[in-house]
């Protein structure tokens, strides 16, 4: 897809989503085209430190209009080839977005291709984000609040009603109004007029699976859809931190705290936990926020790792291997086969259709989590 | 303005900090001027503070000071490939203006050897557009094969041109006992059989990394050489944002305004050094300095214009293809050539009868272009 914004007055162009004209001072409109043109192709084969996979080519692409974009890509193609981004034509899918010009069009975008979703007026709709500390969103321990902001945005746009969604979640390291107060999500919700649901002050429903025993949230089985946000990270206990993860809030709080003692007292493993938990959710769909994203000593103490990308999937398990192929990480997250083995969802890279941006086209090396002496006390 | 004096390491691997570099540079400056460190009013500094070298060393201006012992006013330039060009440019314009200074010493130091080559590429890549390019495998090989790609299909040009340009330039680093490839043999055979960096460019299409530091004293007192022009301009960040990716407005419009400052023509200049990063940057400056018409640029390396010996003289010094590219010196050396031209003191690569330069220093792919003209006093 390639953006202009294109002054109504003087016509000049920006490639950045500017508002107003700083010549004319008029207002300024979106030009917007799907259908490229390559004009031209050059194949790279010296690594960096964001490209580690060669060979890659580049294209560049042209639209009607002769707005230009660069695009990377591990496909060949020829001068004069044209060039399309179309949805994904089966499941399991999960769409790869670079963010180019905002995260709403990201967003956009990344829904599109892989379908979009079913939504109407009477739709109740849950997103869940990551909340689980008081932090300011930079730092990337919680959701990018301007990514709900975009899938918010996006669900009006096609039709739901803004009273029919809610945004929910549950803190467990900080009081629920200072997470809701800096990781920016209060404000969110005031200013778009969306529901917040603390999940710890929620009914909850006991649920089982295998022996597996754990008090849900009400909150998402009468909902149409339920939307999980997590924020693209690195993690001490299962490698990564995505699709997965981020739904456990969904578990009572004290459940929680018995899941994490018996896993210290090694009489659970933690990765199997989750995935059983997969089990008894409905289903969900998941857009991985990797606006800023975490590399490092996650989910707390990493650092930000400027990812600047978004994806999308109806399969969880697809999702976080996606993730976890873009990280380039060397071991793989146990809880990914496990969840294959009980049929949760695909992880095997192959049988997945990417949409979009390319795996190896997007993928770079990010710092894995693996602790260090200084976190031994704290 | 005048130049008192030039001075320049060898451009190499050099087992030395970054200051003690420049040091180097500034001595051997000091000296040719016949000038003192009590007679510099003030320094201009071009350097990208290049974080990987493990150097660490922010605030350089300041660490110049101790390094000098002087209280003056030290300032720095970063602009990429063209920070020396821009300091160049910044001090010509401080002598210039300010009544109270009278010399000011010119610098640029960097030092690169200490990183591993695909540390080094993505460090320049940051020169590049963080959103459209970066992400997209934009590296500075990658960007300008597109534009020799795009000269190719438009002009007819084609890679042994390129090759030619790579040969002459060897030829003459070959006797300049600065340059990285003094005394080292480079055959067209191996220029023609060297890898692919980037389609169509090859490994000898692209300029050498290097440590160096260069130096020039610029004045109001009357020396032997005077610059009679010093133009700069800026134009879009990326390529694929302008109307034409092989006409480069930047350098089109600095010749065109050092033209006017000096009242000379391109035939008036007697020797040029370009910028030549990649081979195919100094073909399309051929033609946007002025010297061949647009797509005809090809040609002065066919007939030999720009060889020593040619009607015009282009990168005697090997350029920054053979002399090597330290980036924020080059600007700076560029004019430590032309000064040692115009003086007569270039030995076995000396131009005969060379009495106007022409130096023109490029940050990114034409972002930043500096034109200076340099004239000998009568």
């Amino acid at each position: 897809m390639i953006m202009r914004w294109v002054c109504e007055n003087c016509k000049r162009k920006w490639i950045y989503p500017v508002k107003k004209c700083i010549y004319c001072k008029a207002d300024i409109k979106e030009e917007t085209s799907r259908k490229l043109k390559v004009v031209g192709f050059t194949k790279v084969n010296v690594p960096s430190v964001m490209h580690p996979i060669t060979p890659y080519n580049i294209l560049i692409l042209e639209d009607d209009n002769q707005n230009r974009i660069p695009r990377k890509t591990m496909k060949d193609y020829n001068i004069g080839d044209y060039y399309e981004e179309m949805p994904a034509t089966k499941e399991p899918s999960v769409s790869i977005v670079k963010i180019k010009y905002d995260i709403d069009r990201a967003v956009e975008d990344a829904l599109y291709l892989i379908n979009d979703l079913d939504v109407d007026k009477k739709s109740k709709i849950l997103i869940k984000p990551n909340m689980m500390a008081a932090a300011y969103p930079y730092l990337a321990v919680t959701t990018n609040p301007k990514t709900v902001s975009a899938i918010i945005k996006y669900l009006i746009k096609h039709g739901a009603k803004k009273e029919n969604i809610v945004v929910a979640e549950q803190s467990i390291y900080a009081p629920i109004e200072a997470a809701l107060k800096k990781t920016g999500f209060g404000l969110l919700c005031k200013e778009q007029g969306i529901n917040f649901v603390d999940i710890s002050k929620s009914e909850f429903v006991e649920k089982e699976f295998e022996g597996f025993k754990v008090k849900i949230t009400k909150e998402i089985f009468d909902k149409d859809l339920i939307i999980n946000v997590p924020v693209l990270k690195t993690h001490l206990l299962f490698g990564i931190s995505g699709a997965f993860e981020n739904m456990s809030r969904l578990i009572a709080s004290d459940d929680l705290l018995k899941i994490e003692q018996l896993t210290k007292e090694r009489k659970i493993d933690l990765n199997d936990t989750i995935v059983k938990l997969r089990k008894i959710l409905p289903k969900y769909l998941t857009v991985g926020d990797g606006s800023i994203g975490m590399e490092g000593n996650g989910p707390l103490k990493g650092a930000p790792a400027f990812l600047s990308y978004i994806l999308a999937s109806k399969d969880p398990v697809a999702h976080d291997a996606v993730f976890h192929e873009l990280g380039l990480f060397l071991r793989k997250a146990k809880y990914l086969e496990a969840a294959s083995k009980l049929d949760l969802g695909e992880s095997n890279i192959e049988k997945i259709e990417v949409v979009g941006n390319e795996i190896k086209a997007t993928a770079r090396e990010l710092k894995p989590a693996i602790g260090s002496k200084l976190m031994e006390n704290n | 303005m005048y130049i008192k004096g030039v001075g320049m390491t060898r451009f190499d691997v050099i087992d030395k900090p970054s200051h003690l570099i420049a040091y180097d540079a500034a001595y051997a400056a000091l000296e040719n001027s016949g000038l003192s460190i009590n007679d510099i009013d003030a320094v201009v500094l071009g350097n990208q503070d290049f974080d990987p070298n493990g150097e660490r060393q922010r605030h350089i201006p300041t660490m110049l000071s101790s390094l000098f012992k002087k209280v003056i006013p030290i300032m720095r330039t970063p602009a990429a490939c063209s920070s020396g060009g821009v300091a160049m440019w910044t001090a010509n314009k401080i002598v210039e203006n300010d009544k109270n200074i009278n010399n000011v010493m010119v610098l640029g130091v960097e030092k690169l050897s200490t990183c591993p080559t695909f540390v080094t590429t993505d460090e320049l890549m940051m020169a590049s557009n963080q959103r459209f390019e970066q992400p997209e495998g934009m590296i500075f090989p990658a960007q300008n094969a597109l534009v020799a790609q795009q000269h190719f299909m438009k002009y007819g040009s084609n890679s042994d041109d390129l090759a030619l340009i790579a040969l002459k330039n060897h030829e003459n680093a070959f006797l300049n006992p600065k340059a990285k490839f003094y005394k080292k043999k480079v055959t067209l055979d191996t220029i023609k059989k060297s890898p692919i960096v980037a389609s169509p460019l090859r490994l000898f299409d692209c300029s050498i990394t290097v440590d160096g530091a260069a130096s020039c004293i610029l004045s109001k007192d009357k020396s032997d050489v005077e610059i009679i022009a010093s133009s700069l301009y800026t134009d879009y960040l990326s390529t694929f944002e302008r109307d034409d990716m092989v006409t480069w407005n930047a350098i089109k419009n600095a010749a065109d305004a050092a033209y006017k400052q000096a009242n000379l023509k391109p035939k008036d200049i007697d020797l040029v050094e370009i910028h030549d990063a990649f081979t195919i940057v100094e073909l399309v400056s051929y033609e946007d300095l002025g010297f061949a018409e647009k797509g005809h640029g090809q040609e002065l390396i066919r007939d030999g214009t720009v060889k020593l010996d040619g009607k015009l003289p282009v990168n005697t010094s090997g350029g920054l293809k053979a002399k090597g590219h330290p980036i924020s010196p080059t600007g700076v050396a560029q004019i430590v050539e032309l000064t040692e031209q115009l003086r007569g003191e270039c030995k076995d690569r000396q131009v005969s009868n060379a009495k106007i330069g022409l130096a023109q220093n490029i940050g990114g792919a034409g972002g930043t272009v500096i034109v200076n003209i340099l004239k000998k006093s009568s």
